[in-house]
């Protein structure tokens, strides 16, 4: 249950999210210089940083919260000291629903001192439970699209200092192995050029322990359903989120870091409309309440009440004291959030998934090439404690057609988890200029209705175009014995010039022969680099094993860069068809995230019954 | 030509030991790393798509300095010292006297490229005491000076290490950066013992200046000194049978077009920028991903020398991070002034 059992940090502030946007659309995958659509920042360089991150808040021990005070407010949160930016990279052009931060260091530094007092290395993980979470001011930033990143702090260091700093040396005091959890809320992200904001958002986080036996990209625990606030129209949805109760059944924390819906750009959280007197958290009477269902004012054994306007400072994390009573009945009976209302009475906003039980897949983004075989870890609890002997069902979404070779079913063991082996074949490139197909897998406990028998999300907590398991499968390549740069490279490089072409206007056109050549050593760097490594190429890391071998081999056999003695009178570079600065403001930008997350919602609250099968498809 | 500080070379004359050595040497590596931004900011500001010849020929100047920081670092090292790059004073202010220099002497500001600042800064910084002549060059001043070049300061160096002998070279061997995948084993290899900091400092001054004969250092390559000469000229030196001295300034041209130059402001201040701006932020950015380059270098040669992959990625981050960030307007109250943003080499630990 990581970073919500035990002690943790908060802190707030923004980030950088540079990301190139060429590559969102598959025609620019084949025409030259770009696509008739280069996006909000064709010349991104997929950099991902944290910006002015600063410590705000946290927990030394249950119940115990860092003091005003304290020292650790005022610590910094910073990216790589010592070598290059992290890179925000999409799976596909077809596929930008779980955008994943490679090669991220994060530490935690004492400015006065510039000591790491705590340092770790960001697991790659995809963004989940994207949904439009801003629901006002989005002219501002252009972006309503929020989501978080939950990963896990590996190879993690504490420095000397930290004994001064109860909190961070209670963390130490806790791990038992080099590893922490970690969670990044983003939201707030600016397409426009506004002062200094364009390609920034901003960021809540916490880090808190991670204990041997959970899943590495999201917290098991008690999941909460989208809903919404009772009211009058708009709507004022509520995310998802997780809540865990600790060990010694004391307390109740729950996440609501990327479920509180905000005003604006900055996350202010929303006011409660009038028709809500305050927002609770509590369990509910039985397992048929429903969610928007009202109850009686004692109706629910309350927990506690979530003070919005504290969100910031916590992350969104809240923790309550649970009585004995309140937690023998959390143990068998859904927990909510509810909407009290003038009268006392309750409407339940948000419920727990039906029956307690939570299914997720760990590690859900793959990158596959033909005849290859990834595994992924399915971890299923009912109400937070492991279920053991459950079926998990799964379906290709491409059904009896699919590439992906997945088992219809699997069943967890006694620790809750299952492995489901993905073996990709041959696409035999369906997708012309854009190599292999990208494929999912729909999982649930459930199965729907006959005839269709598919995975049932319905009340599962999650969203059935998004929590999938998606892979790229690559086409079958056969790597040439003496690569050719005409028949073989310059395609694969010239593409990656379209896609990328940041390099190509500043640095090197790399579908030019004569330009590449100076560059043989960095090339060779870049492309040796593990799929983790910051300076891996190409950034977008869409490219298959084989092909990147045939441009590794022909690469090891070209002639050593001329000396400037030898250098040729001139060196092209792409022509500077692509603004650096495109004129981007004043409207919100529809792109795939955008209307994803307005999918997400609408899926969530669409009335009872209705089909929650479908993958996404925007 | 860079006027070096007679009291340096004095020093170096004297000195009996290796800690007599290692400040000095600290002073060259911070001089050889400290024409890289001024250089580097000229080639910057050479617009996408043109003046590339240019922006090459900077470039691979920017390289070698590199290279002649980590030879120094090798020497420092190798005398038992410890090269400190990860500093916020490592890097001198600009505009003004390189380290090492007269107080008096050329004043390096970073500004954008012109023939002009090649020909009032940067060959100043590379001439050579007794610069070669060629057809179509100009006569070199006739006046020999009064002061100390930086060929001097480096055989002076060179001659007194050998006196002092092996035994003065008492540093870890497992600190030496030897990195045959970005510089050949000729150019950068591990200084055991007198004769190879012999070779690595002629090979600095060589690379520099040239030898007393040839433009061409020993590798073949044409000394820095004599390629701004080219570029200011506007033609490449080449070998030239029917020249006296075998060379001459008819080789391929190098095109120079004014308008392929971005406007940069002259000695960026990052707090000249509005808080609130792009360019602001840009700046930020490229001073975060230069001190990652400090702490970088300063890993390998603090006995990490696999790192240098990474420096190298940071390297070329900063090159991107610099080439975006010229392209922003300085803005102010919300109107562009005209001037671009000019990149900041400072230290900066956090981004914004």
């Amino acid at each position: 249950m990581s970073y919500l059992i035990g002690p943790r940090i908060v802190f707030r502030g923004r980030f950088l999210g540079d990301v190139p946007t060429a590559n969102n659309v598959r025609a620019a995958f084949e025409q030259y210089p770009q696509g008739p659509d280069p996006g909000w920042n064709p010349a991104g360089s997929g950099c991902f940083d944290f910006l002015d991150c600063h410590v705000r808040g946290g927990e030394r021990s249950p119940g115990e919260p860092v003091g005003e005070r304290a020292p650790e407010l005022g610590l910094v949160v910073l990216g790589a000291a010592d070598r290059s930016s992290a890179k925000l990279v999409d799976l596909d052009p077809d596929w930008q629903n779980s955008s994943e931060i490679w090669g991220l260091s994060v530490r935690i530094v004492d400015p006065a001192t510039a000591e790491a007092l705590l340092s770790g290395s960001f697991r790659a993980a995809a963004f989940r439970d994207v949904w439009r979470r801003q629901l006002r001011g989005v002219k501002v930033n252009g972006m309503p699209v929020t989501a978080s990143f939950t990963s896990v702090l590996d190879d993690v260091v504490f420095g000397p200092g930290c004994a001064a700093y109860p909190v961070l040396d209670a963390l130490r005091q806790t791990i038992t192995v080099p590893r922490l959890s970690i969670v990044l809320n983003v939201f707030g992200f600016f397409y426009n050029h506004d002062e200094d904001c364009f390609a920034t958002g901003s960021l809540t986080g916490c880090i808190g322990p991670w204990h041997a036996g959970e899943p590495l990209t999201f917290v098991t625990g008690r999941r909460l359903d989208l809903g919404q606030l009772p009211g009058p129209p708009p709507t004022v949805p509520l995310g998802r989120s997780v809540a865990a109760v600790d060990p010694t059944a004391s307390r109740l924390v729950i996440d609501l870091g990327n479920a509180y819906p905000i005003e604006d750009h900055t996350g202010t959280p929303v006011r409660l409309p009038p028709t809500v007197a305050a927002l609770e958290v509590g369990v509910l009477p039985s397992e048929a309440v429903a969610a928007g269902a009202s109850l009686p004012a004692d109706g629910a054994r309350i927990v506690g009440e979530v003070q919005l306007e504290q969100t910031l400072r916590q992350a969104g994390i809240f923790s309550f004291p649970l009585q004995a009573a309140d937690a023998a009945a959390a143990r068998q009976r859904p927990l909510a959030l509810l909407a009290r209302l003038p009268d006392g009475r309750r409407v339940v906003v948000c419920r727990e998934t039906r029956d307690g039980l939570y299914v997720r897949a760990d590690q859900f983004v793959h990158r596959l090439d033909a005849g290859v075989t990834a595994t992924t870890t399915l971890y299923a609890v009912r109400r937070g404690q492991p279920a053991g002997r459950l079926t998990i069902h799964l379906a290709p979404g491409a059904g009896k057609g699919s590439v992906l070779a997945v088992p219809s079913q699997v069943q967890t063991g006694t620790d809750g988890t299952a492995t489901v082996s993905l073996t990709g074949a041959d696409p035999r490139n369906p997708r012309g200029a854009v190599d292999g197909a990208v494929e999912t897998v729909t999982y649930s406990s459930r199965l729907t209705r006959p005839p269709r028998q598919l995975p049932d999300y319905a009340d599962t907590g999650l969203d059935p175009g998004v929590d999938v398991l998606v892979a790229h499968v690559r086409d079958a390549f056969s790597i040439p014995k003496d690569p050719d740069w005409a028949r073989d490279v310059q395609p694969l490089l010239a593409q990656y010039a379209r896609l990328y072409p940041i390099m190509g206007q500043h640095l090197v056109d790399l579908g030019d022969l004569e330009a590449i050549r100076p560059w043989r050593a960095a090339m060779l760097l870049a492309m040796t680099r593990d799929i983790t490594d910051p300076n891996h190429m190409p950034v977008t890391r869409d490219l298959s094993g084989p092909k990147r071998a045939t441009i590794l081999r022909w690469l090891e056999q070209l002639s050593a860069e001329p000396t400037a003695m030898s250098r040729p009178a001139s060196r092209p570079v792409l022509p500077t068809a692509i603004a650096v600065t495109p004129a981007v403001s004043g409207l919100p930008h529809r792109d795939a995230k955008t209307e994803l997350a307005d999918a997400v919602v609408r899926r969530a609250l669409r009335p009872e019954g209705a089909d929650r099968t479908a993958t996404n498809k925007g | 030509m860079l006027r070096i500080d007679r009291a340096a070379i004095e020093a170096v004359d004297s000195a009996t030991s290796a800690e007599d050595l290692v400040e000095l040497v600290q002073e060259a590596m911070r001089l050889e790393f400290a024409t890289i931004p001024p250089y580097l900011t000229a080639m910057l500001s050479l617009k996408p798509g043109q003046n590339r010849d240019i922006w090459w020929a900077i470039h691979d100047v920017v390289v070698d300095e590199m290279l002649h920081l980590l030879i120094g670092c090798n020497l420092l090292n190798a005398l038992g010292g410890r090269p400190v790059l990860d500093d916020s004073k490592f890097v001198p202010k600009y505009p003004g006297t390189l380290p090492l220099g007269i107080a008096s002497g050329l004043e390096v500001g970073l500004e954008k490229f012109s023939l002009a600042l090649v020909e009032r800064v940067f060959m100043e910084i590379e001439e050579p005491e007794q610069p070669l002549t060629f057809p179509g060059l100009r006569a070199a001043a006739a006046d020999l000076p009064d002061f100390s070049t930086i060929g001097e300061f480096y055989r002076t160096l060179s001659r007194t290490i050998v006196e002092l002998g092996d035994p003065v070279l008492v540093g870890n061997p497992a600190r030496q950066v030897v990195a045959p995948r970005w510089f050949p084993a000729a150019r950068l290899f591990a200084i055991t013992d007198a004769a190879s900091a012999a070779r690595a400092l002629a090979l600095i001054t060589e690379e520099g200046e040239g030898t007393s004969l040839s433009p061409v250092d020993p590798d073949g390559d044409i000394a820095h000194y004599y390629r701004f000469v080219a570029i200011r000229k506007g033609r490449r030196l080449v070998r030239d049978d029917a020249a006296p001295q075998g060379f001459s300034f008819t080789g391929a041209p190098y095109h120079f077009d004014e308008a392929g130059v971005w406007p940069l402001t002259p000695n960026q201040r990052h707090a000249n920028l509005e808080r609130n701006t792009e360019a602001w932020r840009r700046v930020q950015q490229f001073r975060v991903t230069f001190t990652r380059l400090l702490k970088s270098l300063q890993r390998v040669v603090d006995g990490d020398p696999e790192h240098l992959d990474a420096a190298m990625g940071v390297m070329f981050e900063l090159k991107l991070a610099g080439q975006v960030l010229v392209a922003y307007p300085v803005v102010s109250a919300g109107v562009e002034t005209g001037p671009h943003a000019g990149p900041v080499f400072e230290y900066a630990l956090a981004n914004e």
